[in-house]
């Protein structure tokens, strides 16, 4: 019997020896299998910040977009409220109306004050071409003295635009007067004429031939 | 049925017209008369009109009916024309011009007049084309007339009569 304690005894000591190594190598095999986790949770981690964010870029690039768009629009429509209140201040609802619908034809249109400004600003601002200029003033004041109803008071012509302003009889037809003026006149290029029936007066604008008036409704 | 048949019929119909409407036409030199008090020596052959005078220039206008499709729809200029003439003159002068007259309420009128001519002298003496391009109609709150007037100027001995074909406006 006491032969046997010490071989028990050595048994025992060496089963918990392997036990002990067993579990270290277990600790061991627990701590490179954590540090592995936490390498693959690092990379996951970074993966989806990358992720999440090229997908904020994206979503911050289309709202970019978008704002610009929303820009553009919002300029566009400033731009026709501006216009559509212009027109209110010269013309009434109905005028309005109709216009709106004439935009459709991408030409603009505007009243024919507006136009004849617009006439007399491209007459103002052309230079003067001594030769053409006093030929045209010659042929519009020989064709025009031979018209009763008309009495001329001047006649000036630049580059390409000549202008005369006349006064006229408020019954003369208009039909008739601007036939005779053509007869007589035989001009190559566009006119352009208006009459006020309040002062009487008779404005033409003539245009060299080739050349083309702005382009309004 | 019967009646949903005779219905899309109609409407097919009104459609029709309305399309066709819209399409510009040709008119006949025939249309035009003469501006100035004479006119005897103008005939009117195949659908043209024809100065036969020797002597005299003739002074023709043309009438450019509105399209009504046109004013429903606010088109509010010529967009552009046309003017086939017969010009048997050695000088080539027949000239013409296309005006929208506009006439407001209180007597005040406006007017945007195009004008061409045939001035190639070795141009021919067939048909030659004279073209216009857009024309204002004056202001967009008024409604206005259009017509074309030609200077056709007297038959030539040896050439001919020289005088308008046929026109066509695009409103």
């Amino acid at each position: 019997m006491t032969k046997l304690k010490p071989i028990v005894l050595m048994t025992a000591i060496a089963i918990v020896f392997v036990l002990v190594i067993q579990f270290n190598f277990q600790i061991n095999q627990s701590e490179v299998a954590l540090s592995s986790s936490r390498e693959v949770a690092n990379q996951v981690q970074v993966d989806l910040s990358e992720e999440i964010n090229a997908q904020v870029q994206t979503r911050i690039d289309e709202q970019s977009v978008t704002i610009e768009q929303l820009r553009n629009q919002m300029k566009s429509l400033e731009g026709q409220l501006a216009y559509l209140v212009k027109l209110m201040q010269h013309s009434d609802i109905s005028d309005v109306q109709q216009t709106s619908q004439q935009q459709s034809s991408q030409v603009q249109a505007i009243s024919q004050a507006e136009y004849n400004a617009l006439l007399e600003q491209a007459y103002l601002t052309e230079a003067i071409d001594p030769q053409w200029s006093e030929e045209s003033v010659a042929t519009i004041e020989k064709a025009f003295s031979e018209i009763n109803s008309v009495a001329v008071e001047s006649i000036e012509c630049a580059t390409t635009l000549c202008k005369l302003t006349a006064s006229a009889a408020v019954d003369a037809d208009p039909g008739l007067l601007l036939t005779q003026a053509e007869q007589n006149l035989q001009w190559s290029g566009s006119q352009n004429t208006s009459f006020d029936p309040s002062t009487g007066k008779l404005v033409s604008y003539f245009l060299k031939q080739g050349n083309e008036f702005p382009k309004f409704n | 049925m019967k009646s949903k048949i005779i219905f899309t019929l109609a409407l097919f119909s009104s459609l029709l017209s309305l399309q066709l409407a819209a399409y510009p036409v040709n008119h006949g030199g025939a249309e035009c008369s003469a501006t100035s008090s004479y006119s005897d020596e103008l005939i009117k052959s195949a659908g043209r009109l024809l100065n036969n005078s020797t002597t005299r220039w003739a002074y023709v206008t043309c009438p450019v009916p509105k399209d009504e499709f046109s004013d429903w729809a606010l088109t509010a200029a010529i967009e552009s024309a046309w003017v086939r003439v017969m010009d048997r003159t050695p000088l080539r002068r027949v000239s013409c011009s296309l005006t929208a007259l506009a006439i407001d309420e209180h007597g005040g009128w406006h007017s945007q007049t195009r004008s061409d001519a045939t001035t190639d002298p070795d141009a021919g003496t067939h048909i030659r084309t004279l073209n216009f391009s857009w024309v204002r109609q004056a202001s967009y709150d008024q409604i206005a007339q259009y017509y074309v007037t030609c200077s056709i100027p007297p038959r030539d001995p040896s050439l001919g009569a020289s005088g308008i074909v046929d026109y066509r406006i695009n409103q």
